[in-house]
């Protein structure tokens, strides 16, 4: 009896903190090979052959092929200035300015790393060639469901988001070292439903 | 009954093991990964377009930019060198050779190609060694790649900067070749 409750106690044990930690550590943001900036995170070596092994079991698991370090380097927001989880139901409006590259895009994201559309069904990007700017070449992007003047990212739905900002042809990629790029922040706007 | 020491012990020894194990074996053992999705896309040796008119931002693979059309070649270098060229006037593409596992090999942009042509020779070591022997003329604007893979995929990723780029960018895909490179 006494034999059986310390095998029970021993693969219990071991397969729930051993199957836990290892969901945990695939699935969270802040994991293992990630970068953050501010509010925004980055796997520069996903996707390629030095990835340690946490990075490399998220791409297999997502099926996402990420940005090559001779193609960019994706950023994701997934929580506001406060450290709130971004929400569909509210407005934000992300402002200031990005590291240089030759382009980049933003989109959103729902939780399961699919494009939110606008409510007309077509996916929306803000792209940094069609993008109205202030005269220092800084701009604003407004990100809700409600029309807005300006640049407005229209999305559409109830749950939470991200944000993906893709930098291409930026020399920012991999190995350079990232040293304090300006990344775009973010603040709050109304939340109507 | 007093605490129990060793079994807690063991379980968490246990635990680290098979943390571990499960990291390690996600990749080969991921359904969903892009290779699985790409083998039922279409076949070998041609390109796949992922997200031909998709206007809502779906896609076969996950997390493609929207603003982006991308389309993929699966290749073997089992008997013969892959050689992939496109052609045409685009603001931006970038090109990025994966092995099975969806590991990043090689990857560049336009500005990094020869006369902004994709040209791209990708071969293993035995292979280099037959070509450095007698370099064949249609291989001299080729960026050439030498890899230890046997199998992967080539993705390309084509800027469309709005619809009215639509034409061009089908352009380039249309007249994309993702084909066997024959030593003569």
């Amino acid at each position: 009896m006494r034999y059986l409750t310390n095998f029970l106690i021993v693969v219990i044990l071991g397969l729930a903190i051993g199957g836990y930690s290892a969901w945990w550590a695939v699935e969270t943001e802040n994991g293992f090979g990630s970068i953050k900036i501010g509010q925004w995170t980055s796997w520069p070596l996903a996707g390629s052959v030095d990835a340690d092994p946490y990075t490399r079991a998220r791409v297999a698991r997502d099926g996402s092929v990420p940005l090559g370090a001779g193609e960019g380097l994706s950023f994701i927001l997934s929580s506001d200035q406060f450290g709130k989880p971004l929400d569909r139901k509210c407005q934000y409006i992300l402002s200031g300015n990005t590291p240089p590259a030759r382009l980049w895009t933003l989109s959103v994201q729902d939780e399961n790393s699919r494009t939110v559309p606008s409510v007309s069904g077509t996916a929306n990007t803000a792209f940094s060639q069609s993008l109205l700017r202030r005269q220092d070449g800084s701009f604003s992007i407004i990100i809700g469901k409600h029309p807005a003047p300006g640049n407005w990212l229209a999305i559409s739905g109830e749950g939470p988001m991200r944000l993906v900002l893709r930098l291409y042809d930026t020399p920012i990629t991999g190995s350079s070292g990232l040293v304090e790029p300006i990344m775009p922040n973010i603040s709050n706007g109304d939340c109507v439903a | 009954m007093r605490f129990p020491i060793y079994p807690v012990i063991a379980g968490l020894i246990l635990a680290g093991i098979i943390h571990i194990i499960i990291v390690l074996l996600i990749p080969s053992l991921a359904s969903k990964d892009a290779w699985s999705k790409l083998v039922t896309a279409g076949p070998q040796w041609q390109f796949t377009r992922l997200n031909h008119n998709n206007n809502d931002g779906s896609s076969l693979l996950t997390a493609i930019d929207p603003q982006f059309q991308t389309a993929s070649c699966r290749f073997s270098l089992q008997d013969n060198p892959v050689f992939i060229r496109a052609d045409g006037d685009l603001p931006f593409w970038s090109v990025a050779v994966f092995d099975r596992f969806g590991d990043n090999v090689y990857s560049f942009n336009d500005r990094t190609a020869i006369d902004q042509k994709l040209n791209l020779l990708i071969l293993n070591s035995l292979q280099m060694s037959v070509l450095r022997e007698d370099p064949p003329a249609t291989v001299e604007q080729s960026i050439v790649v030498e890899t230890q893979i046997t199998e992967g995929f080539v993705l390309v990723r084509a800027l469309q900067p709005d619809p009215t780029w639509a034409t061009a960018v089908n352009k380039f895909f249309d007249k994309a070749v993702c084909e066997k490179f024959a030593f003569e």
